[in-house]
């Protein structure tokens, strides 16, 4: 395939990315759900022992990080320090690790490691976030 | 939106194929932008006025109510 140099055409090739997208993904749930439709277990379905399944959650997570960089513009938030972002990692991992321990019935000593695992993927999504959020400049006047 | 290319790429015995190839476009993305029919982008704005050797709002501008 000859590279695209005209812009209209290549903001036309990913229209047609993005359409293909939502075809493919859409396909993916309608597979999904004939195969629970016919009576196979929920647990073997929705299990990442089914391919369908795995692809589809790796559309989803993919679709989530990549839509950070739309997501953090639209918030405008101002830049977190390095303590509030410790800080927040350690709320997460206490939440985590009470949710894992008081809910799910996980050895309390597993529930710090599984806490711990939900407290890095919060952390780094954090930090990408923070990553991609500017520095405000409002300044209106000089001096 | 409506805009002075066709007028100006006539003026400058400029085809579209001539015109688009040297802006780095398809001929069809020119035909639309001299229908109004695409936008283009600033940087694309100021390639096509560099072929023509005109200016942007020789090119592009339109007043305000006339968009």
């Amino acid at each position: 395939m000859k590279k695209i140099k005209d812009e209209r055409l290549i903001i036309r090739n990913l229209k047609n990315i993005r359409l293909s997208f939502i075809i493919e993904n859409g396909a993916l749930l309608a597979v999904l759900g004939w195969q629970l439709g016919q009576g196979q277990a929920w647990s073997r379905v929705v299990s990442y022992q089914n391919p369908l399944f795995s692809i589809f959650m790796l559309a989803a997570v993919s679709l989530t990080l990549l839509s950070l960089n739309v997501s953090v513009p639209m918030e405008d938030k101002p830049r977190a320090s390095w303590g509030q972002l410790v800080w927040h990692g350690l709320i997460c991992w206490v939440i985590a690790w009470l949710f894992c321990w008081g809910l799910l019935r996980v050895n309390p000593l597993a529930a710090v490691g599984l806490a711990l695992i939900f407290t890095v993927i919060f952390s780094g999504i954090e930090l990408v976030a923070n990553h991609l959020r500017d520095p405000h400049d409002d300044v209106t006047h000089q001096s | 939106m409506q805009n002075n290319v066709r007028a100006l790429r006539v003026a400058a015995h400029l085809s579209q194929v001539e015109l688009a190839s040297a802006a780095g476009i398809t001929r069809q993305t020119l035909s639309l932008i001299e229908k109004g029919a695409y936008n283009p982008s600033l940087k694309l704005c100021l390639n096509i006025c560099y072929r023509l050797g005109q200016t942007l709002d020789q090119v592009f501008w339109v007043a305000p109510g006339d968009q």
